[in-house]
């Protein structure tokens, strides 16, 4: 029998026929699902902040009715906590690491506002933990635009709710990473030891990705390319070497083509001006999920980056999730049951200081 | 002993050992490799704006002074015979299937400018195959602004010319390849039984692109993965079965990264206007064929085990620093059979390109 826990999921092809339930052979931590909260989005009607921003433009109308559509099939699971245990329950997850939907970053509005509906995401993310705090850990949001706010509200995050981390996007406004004035915010999370999870929304390469869905499907993980690849040549992980981020969708383009940035390190001034070894000894250091939907491309990645560098994750709710995380996991072929257990569960509690109940 | 043939080549970690082999009858082939043709600069001198070259637009200034002096040091290897040879003979390569260096591509030029560049290009490659015969074959180029002249072109260098097929671009000017009136043309191409190298000029919109030559080494593998993603989904593929297509750079990021579409395919309308739903994208996907240039050998396996050995062909890039430069020895690392080292180095090209 196969299980499945979004409503439109469609058979899956992993070839494996029950998924291992919660606690009873791996801990398992699903690390990429999100939270959605209503009063944030109501926040954003007031007419006083509603033009003060773009807001989020469909790619085409009929990709716009889906995702509205969608989000008004997945809203239980979206906001109702017992909806979502009992998903976990039948998927064999026994810890999510909740982050904000990816709607809610907000960092085209003034500082201010991001900031006031940071707080509110963050504070109800925090209630649900609380409500249940052997199922949940909390993943924050910050306003980016501001470094100074976003650090204050990170270490609010992690003091006053004892968060394991925080969500952030592949750019600011369009600025990359790097170039967005955010050391403070890097050293921050580098000095109280907390997980980046950085999670892409659309694409700043609108133009030629209007249909199909290319906005996701490709602007996805070209967005997570962007950002890798400047956190790499940037230096920035060089110059936090203790940080941990961990990047959705199996770290979009880079994990599974870095040959290419290699190769020019070795002979091009141009791709070496602030980095002091090859771009791949950087990408090492990274995290990456297990949203890639195939066996044969996580089993890449596990052999190309190490079993301790993947972790596992769904995307829940959304119709981008992998529906089986535990199945697809347990059914890649090659993988040693150590290995199965690091990528399930090992690897996150780690990097989330979450304690796997005693077996 | 390892085969070089950059000059500034980097010691590569592949084991560099030519090929053995039971059946030494394998010619190798290099799929990936350009001409350069100084008289088509001078054509289109008058006309050039930087804004239509995004490799160069988009890019720093210090990406851009690297690369002109780049460009003069290797001139002798893009442009001059007997370098050439002595450059295939050091990698280990019997057959170049040369193509046009992309810069010649010249879409954004008026279309009798256009079909004047492209004949001249292909001129030059018929020339180049006409004083080495057992050296090199042809991949013409053709002016895409201009369907009915593209085909024309085609049709030149594949009866004329005896080309064995075209080098294009991923879009024309910005325009996807499955929406720039393009039908006739890939139908003659899937007529006339020739393959398509498709070889990227960077990528139209690259404003963050600027640094750490991020205008190729993100853009061109992302150019490569928009066009074969609107070449399945617009239904370019499903209507030109026949359409035998190699992607240069190892298929982009698309070959390595293909789960994506198919786990949203069946799922969402909005990616079913020309793919029914009951259709999966990458039975689409494995039909094209992917060069060998990623750099690494698990990289190359990994294509490998997902499309099959008789889908991957060598490649270099010659004569650019992005060239892999010792393309036998890099094929020889991989952990693969002879039979698939066989196909790769030159079994595979010697069919889609009707070697003797």
């Amino acid at each position: 029998m196969l299980f499945r826990c979004t409503t439109k999921a469609p058979a899956t092809d992993h070839g494996h026929t029950e998924v291992v339930n919660n606690g009873s052979k791996h801990f398992t931590v699903d690390v990429h699902c999100h939270v959605h909260v209503l009063e944030a989005d109501a926040m954003l009607a007031d007419p006083a902040v509603a033009d003060q921003a773009k807001l989020y433009k469909e790619a085409n109308e009929l990709t716009g009715e889906i995702n509205r559509q969608q989000h008004k099939d997945i809203l239980p699971k979206l906001t109702d906590p017992s909806v979502r245990i009992a998903d976990m329950d039948r998927c064999g997850i026994d810890v999510q690491a909740l982050s904000p939907s990816p709607f809610h970053y907000n960092y085209a509005y003034p500082a201010e506002f991001a900031r006031e509906t940071s707080v509110v995401v963050n504070d109800h993310i925090a209630g649900i933990v609380s409500g249940d705090p052997d199922r949940f850990v909390g993943l924050c949001t910050v306003p980016l635009q501001d470094a100074d706010m976003a650090v204050a509200e990170l270490e609010r995050c992690v003091n006053q709710h004892g968060m394991r981390g925080v969500e952030i996007s592949t750019n600011v406004r369009g600025q990359d990473l790097t170039r967005a004035g955010l050391e403070k915010f890097f050293a921050k999370v580098e000095e109280l030891d907390v997980m980046i999870f950085m999670h892409p929304i659309g694409t700043s390469y609108k133009e030629r990705m209007t249909d199909h869905y290319f906005r996701n499907t490709i602007g996805h993980p070209l967005e997570s390319a962007l950002a890798v690849g400047h956190l790499v040549f940037d230096g920035y992980l060089e110059k936090f070497p203790g940080i941990k981020i961990c990047i959705a969708h199996g770290g979009g383009y880079v994990p599974t083509y870095s040959g290419r940035f290699d190769h020019p390190y070795h002979l091009r001034d141009d791709c070496r001006q602030v980095i002091s070894k090859p771009p791949s000894h950087y990408v090492k250091k990274l995290y990456f999920d297990t949203v890639v939907f195939t066996d044969h491309q996580l089993r890449y990645l596990v052999d190309t980056w190490g079993a301790d560098h993947i972790v596992m994750g769904t995307d829940y709710p959304y119709d981008m999730a992998e529906t089986d995380p535990v199945g697809f996991v347990d059914g890649t072929s090659g993988l040693s049951e150590e290995q199965k257990s690091t990528v399930m569960g090992g690897n996150a509690a780690r990097l989330l200081k979450i304690n796997p109940p005693s077996v | 002993m390892l085969f070089k043939c950059a000059h500034n080549a980097p010691e590569t970690g592949s084991a560099g050992h030519r090929i053995q082999l039971n059946d030494t009858n394998v010619r190798s082939v290099d799929i990936h490799c350009h001409l350069h043709v100084p008289k088509v600069d001078a054509m289109v001198k008058d006309v050039f704006d930087v804004k239509f070259e995004p490799l160069i637009n988009y890019a720093s200034d210090e990406t851009r002074s690297y690369q002109q002096k780049h460009v003069q040091d290797i001139m002798p290897m893009a442009t001059d015979v007997a370098t050439r040879i002595a450059n295939m003979d050091a990698a280990g390569v019997d057959v170049q299937a040369v193509s046009t260096a992309p810069g010649h591509y010249c879409y954004w030029v008026e279309p009798d400018l256009g079909r004047e560049v492209a004949q001249t290009v292909n001129n030059s490659l018929a020339e180049l195959v006409n004083g080495n015969p057992d050296r090199f074959v042809a991949l013409g180029s053709v002016p895409l602004q201009d369907p009915e002249m593209a085909v024309s072109e085609l049709n030149r260098c594949v009866d004329e010319l005896g080309m064995r097929g075209v080098e294009i671009s991923t879009d024309v000017c910005g325009t996807e390849l499955s929406r720039a009136g393009l039908d006739r043309f890939f139908a003659r191409v899937e007529e006339l039984g020739v393959i398509i190298f498709m070889h990227p000029g960077g990528f139209t919109e690259s404003a963050r692109f600027a640094d750490h030559y991020f205008s190729n080494i993100i853009a061109n593998p992302l150019a490569s993965t928009v066009a074969v993603h609107y070449l399945i989904f617009d239904g370019v593929m499903d209507r030109h079965p026949g359409l035998k297509i190699c992607v240069a750079h190892g298929g982009g990021f698309m070959a390595s990264y293909s789960g994506r579409i198919d786990h949203a395919h069946p799922l969402r309308p909005d990616m079913q206007r020309h793919l029914p739903k009951d259709k999966i994208p990458t039975d689409y996907l494995k039909r094209f064929y992917f060069d060998t240039v990623v750099f690494t050998d698990h990289q190359l396996e990994y294509l490998v085990k997902v499309f099959g050995a008789d889908h991957i062909l060598m490649g270099t890039d010659y004569p650019y620093d992005m060239a892999e430069v010792d393309p036998v020895g890099h094929v020889n690392s991989a952990d693969l059979s002879d039979s698939e080292k066989a196909a790769i180095i030159g079994g595979n090209a010697a069919k889609l390109l009707s070697l003797n």
